[in-house]
């Protein structure tokens, strides 16, 4: 494969359709936002998914900008979540891709890289994702009570967010799922996708 | 009713905008009302289902949250409160979705000058977001008829091979229908190196600027409470 070579219209529609996917496994990792405790859970559990895809996408393109396009599904999922962090959410997606886009940007055919990269893509959603809720606790825990949501609640997430080294271990646990996603990626296109000549 | 395309992108960004802003529950009913009733103008017919379901949402957060037990408060209060802040986004969206096709966004994203992978992407997510629940469906059928799990007795297995057997033939159908909308782009003349041209972008019109200026008053009615009372 030659790294170099510029994506096409086939490439665009293909990392169009996964960053859909990647959208709707978020979506589905989102269920852990039901609770305020479980809500720690939902970076490593959207980066599991995230994770499979962007491993499998990777492999079948291995072209420059195919991970930025796989971006831009999920930052427009953040941006019509909210206004401020809204617009820092989708900024921070892109930027995060744009990371591990520079990580691949010699090495497409690296499974090395590959998931170097994937972490450092998901790393955002442990990070600058839960920047607000462990940086400004107030602030964040204010907002969710003058939204509506229980005072009880509010106060359970005051003292979860409330313990700093926490937000260690989610992206701690966000970088593991990242990486048994990008094994089972890695498993699923040895085992199906190579076979079906999907993936070369 | 029609509503130019760009008018219905801008108003998911500023239904976004209000609903992250607003904390007044009367406010956000107006809005939802008045969405509801740009959609059914817009589609032709009354839908009311939107409007049933926000007030279900309100209905529980205020009558029914303060007589349940705190353990479902609890597990439900974030979910019941992040649906109902969302809906009017989710209906903006809705509306742009069911009264858009493919070849009007392009052609309104060509005009505010995006760039093609940005149009691109939005064309695919359109279009495949249909696709994508009949693959699921159809893929459920199948796991349903196969019965995969029988003789595996360790649960973790059983969790494996249902996952298996459910994101492969999603991936292999995801690759396959990139395959078929590229080629339908190509025909179409996508990778043509021309600017290209439409009939049908047309300029704003009443509808459209007084749909804007209704939204725009919300936004700043929602930005003088928040930021000047």
């Amino acid at each position: 494969m030659n790294n170099t070579e510029k994506m096409v219209t086939k490439d665009y529609i293909q990392a169009a359709i996964f960053s859909v996917l990647s959208m709707v496994g978020m979506i589905v990792a989102a269920i852990l936002n039901m609770s305020g405790y479980t809500a720690l859970l939902y970076p490593a559990g959207a980066a599991f998914f995230i994770g499979i895809l962007f491993f499998i996408l990777e492999v079948k393109i291995q072209k420059k900008g195919a991970i930025f396009i796989f971006s831009i599904v999920p930052a427009l999922y953040f941006f019509a979540s909210g206004l401020i962090e809204g617009i820092v959410g989708a900024v921070g997606a892109m930027l995060f891709s744009l990371f591990a886009e520079f990580i691949l940007s010699k090495h497409h055919d690296s499974t090395k890289h590959i998931t170097i990269a994937a972490v450092v893509y998901t790393m955002y959603y442990s990070t600058i994702g839960f920047a607000e809720q462990f940086l400004f606790t107030e602030y964040y825990c204010n907002a969710a009570a003058e939204h509506g949501i229980d005072p009880a609640v509010v106060d359970g997430m005051r003292t979860v967010f409330g313990i700093k080294p926490l937000w260690a271990a989610v992206i701690a646990a966000t970088a593991l799922t990242t990486l048994l996603g990008t094994l089972i990626g890695r498993l699923m296109t040895n085992k199906h996708l190579k076979r079906t000549g999907l993936v070369k | 009713m029609k509503l130019d395309v760009r008018v219905k992108l801008i108003l998911i960004v500023l239904s976004a905008t209000f609903a992250s802003l607003n904390t007044d529950i009367i406010a956000e009913s107006l809005m939802m009302t008045a969405i509801t009733l740009l959609l059914s103008l817009c589609t032709g017919a009354v839908r009311f289902r939107p409007l049933l379901m926000y007030a279900i949402f309100v209905l529980v957060q205020y009558f029914v949250f303060p007589v349940s037990p705190r353990a479902v408060v609890f597990m439900l209060s974030i979910l019941v409160v992040n649906v109902r802040n969302f809906l009017p986004t989710a209906l903006c969206i809705m509306l742009l979705y069911e009264t858009t096709t493919v070849s009007q966004l392009m052609s309104a994203l060509t005009k505010m000058h995006m760039k093609k992978q940005l149009t691109v992407t939005l064309a695919v997510v359109m279009r495949y977001i249909p696709c994508l629940g009949e693959e699921l469906a159809a893929i459920r059928d199948a796991l349903a008829v196969r019965n995969i799990t029988s003789g595996m007795t360790s649960a973790f297995r059983r969790a494996a091979a249902r996952a298996e057997a459910f994101c492969v033939p999603l991936i292999v159908s995801s690759v396959r229908t990139a395959n078929d909308l590229s080629a339908a782009a190509v025909t179409r003349g996508i990778d043509e190196p021309c600017i290209p041209s439409c009939r049908s972008a047309g300029k704003f019109g009443a509808a459209d600027f007084a749909v804007l200026a209704a939204a725009i008053t919300a936004v700043g009615w929602a930005v003088y409470m928040e930021y000047f009372v």
